[in-house]
């Protein structure tokens, strides 16, 4: 009895040394891929830097930079989930390393997890920089604890676009995700209330916005700031959950599919 | 023990078999005992395929020690850059390795777990003479520490060298299977060439003749003990001119044999 549970602590112990490691290794090693890591920084920058400042676009009750800022992550976020976790597992997917990795013990899911957590850190690097550049050089009225509780918010929400991600890596072939991931991440940002706020959408594009997980992302983010929009945070969370589930559930579906095929 | 067999004999297919990559449709193959693909039998397997894709941006020495995690009774690092013969590069990244050193880290990455089964594909194609020697060489380190090497390849001199078991394989069927000097004694070891006057089928009755082939208006007898078949030769045609005798290309007599079993 004693000498099982060691067992299983020890596999525990292994199993979370595994993790550390892959995930320190793929964030390491996306962070030395300049195209990688900076085409994922340079588009939300450069969005809030042209609208954050000067530009009275965003919603009335709330500061222009601190709206901005909101949205900008938002499409930060969604970026990373999409082409970062997305795009990237499905171009790995078509090579034979990870049929190298799939044969030596490492648990499948690990691989999994360490992408997810790297998704994670380079969110959390875009909304520090874009929350801190807001900070820098605007002045939002915002307390400290609402701040981090945005930011929180915000980079949780990597998860979803990173389910996304993995349906789209896992649904299509190896050569097509990057073309499919364009179609699915524009509209979320011009029909989910990121790029045009929701208020500006015509009447008919708002009912197409509250299909999309982008827009329940933003008005989540958006509740942190303590504006309410439209229903309450709660749903929004509800919605993310089980868009995440079942885009899982479609990845983990075509992942048996095709196992033990390689496209290389 | 080597597999050996042209492209498409189903090596490869084998080796998803045995890494439990593929699903068995009818039979049993049991991996030191494990089933195919199991944690069980992964932490004691050790593979080098023909990867692409690998990370560029990691070093070799993060990704050795990034497959060391993987295993629970791991290679000591130092004797992993060792066999492998990496001594130098460990911070170098993969990126700027040239082909033959790439394949020495593929080779690395198959050690980090301290396999008592080594699988190898096609380790060394499209590597140069000497990269090619030095990995055999490596090769043949790790099997003296009594472990078991398991090697899919096309080239009859890398099975000779390295396996002392040769399972001849090809369209999914087992050809032969064989310690390499019989193997060899298989499809002649001595090509005999000469123009005679002798017909194809008179010759094929010579003592010692496994098989005739007829290339540049000359005929060649393959044989395992080609004194008696040259004597023979000889006394039945006093006119035979430009006698050759050579050892014999084994790829291509390999080849032919496995040509003609399939056929």
């Amino acid at each position: 009895m004693n000498g099982s549970r060691q067992l299983t602590r020890q596999g525990l112990l292994h199993l979370l040394r595994i993790a550390y490691h892959e995930s320190k290794m793929e964030f390491v090693k996306c962070l030395r891929l300049p195209a990688f890591s900076v085409s994922l920084f340079v588009f939300p920058i450069g969005m809030f830097l042209f609208f954050g400042f000067g530009m009275n676009w965003g919603p009335n009750d709330v500061d222009n930079t601190l709206y901005w800022a909101t949205a900008s992550s938002c499409m930060g976020v969604i970026g990373v989930g999409l082409f970062g976790f997305g795009v990237y597992v499905a171009t790995e997917r078509g090579q034979g390393w990870l049929l190298l990795k799939r044969v030596s013990p490492m648990p499948p899911l690990m691989y999994f997890l360490a992408k997810v957590v790297m998704s994670i850190l380079f969110s959390t690097i875009v909304v520090l920089v874009i929350f801190g550049i807001a900070l820098f050089f605007g002045s939002p009225e915002v307390q400290a604890l609402r701040l981090m509780l945005i930011c929180v918010v915000l980079v949780l929400s990597t998860i979803p676009f990173c389910a996304l991600g993995l349906a789209i890596a896992y649904l299509v072939g190896p050569n097509s995700a990057h073309a499919v991931v364009n179609l699915v991440y524009l509209p979320q940002l011009f029909l989910g209330g990121i790029v045009v706020p929701f208020e500006v959408l015509p009447g008919y594009l708002q009912s197409v916005a509250t299909a999309m997980p982008s827009f329940h992302s933003i008005q989540l983010a958006l509740h942190a700031v303590e504006v309410n929009i439209s229903a309450s945070a709660y749903t929004h969370m509800a919605v993310l959950t089980i868009y995440s589930v079942l885009f899982v559930a479609v990845a983990v579906f075509f992942y048996y599919r095709d196992e033990g095929k390689t496209f290389g | 023990m080597a597999f050996l067999g042209p492209n498409g004999a189903g090596k490869s297919t084998l080796l998803n078999l045995i890494m439990g990559s593929a699903k068995l449709t009818q039979g049993r193959i049991s991996v030191l005992g494990h089933d195919p693909g199991s944690t069980a039998a992964k932490l004691r397997t050790g593979v080098m395929l023909q990867v692409t894709g690998v990370p560029e941006t990691l070093s070799v020495s993060e990704h050795i020690q990034l497959f060391r995690t993987y295993y629970v009774n791991s290679m000591q690092f130092e004797k992993i850059i060792d066999i492998a013969n990496l001594q130098g590069l460990e911070k170098r990244r993969y990126g700027s390795l040239s082909g033959g050193e790439r394949q020495k880290l593929h080779f690395a990455l198959a050690l980090a777990g301290d396999p008592d089964l080594l699988y190898l594909d096609e380790p060394t194609s499209n590597m140069d003479v000497e990269t090619r020697m030095s990995l055999w060489a490596q090769i043949q380190l790790f099997r003296k520490q009594n472990r078991t090497v398991v090697l899919n390849t096309h080239n009859l001199e890398e099975a000779e060298l390295l396996a002392d078991r040769i399972i001849l394989i090809d369209h999914g069927k087992i050809i032969a299977d064989a310690p390499p000097p019989s193997i060899r004694s298989l499809v002649g070891t001595t090509m005999v060439a000469a123009t005679t006057s002798l017909s194809e089928e008179e010759l094929s009755q010579l003592p010692g003749v496994l098989r005739t082939e007829f290339a540049d208006r000359q005929i060649r007898l393959f044989a395992n003990s080609p004194e008696e078949t040259v004597r023979a030769w000889l006394d039945l045609d006093p006119h035979l001119k430009n006698l050759e005798v050579k050892p014999a290309q084994l790829q291509d007599a390999y080849l032919h044999l496995v040509k003609g079993k399939s056929a």
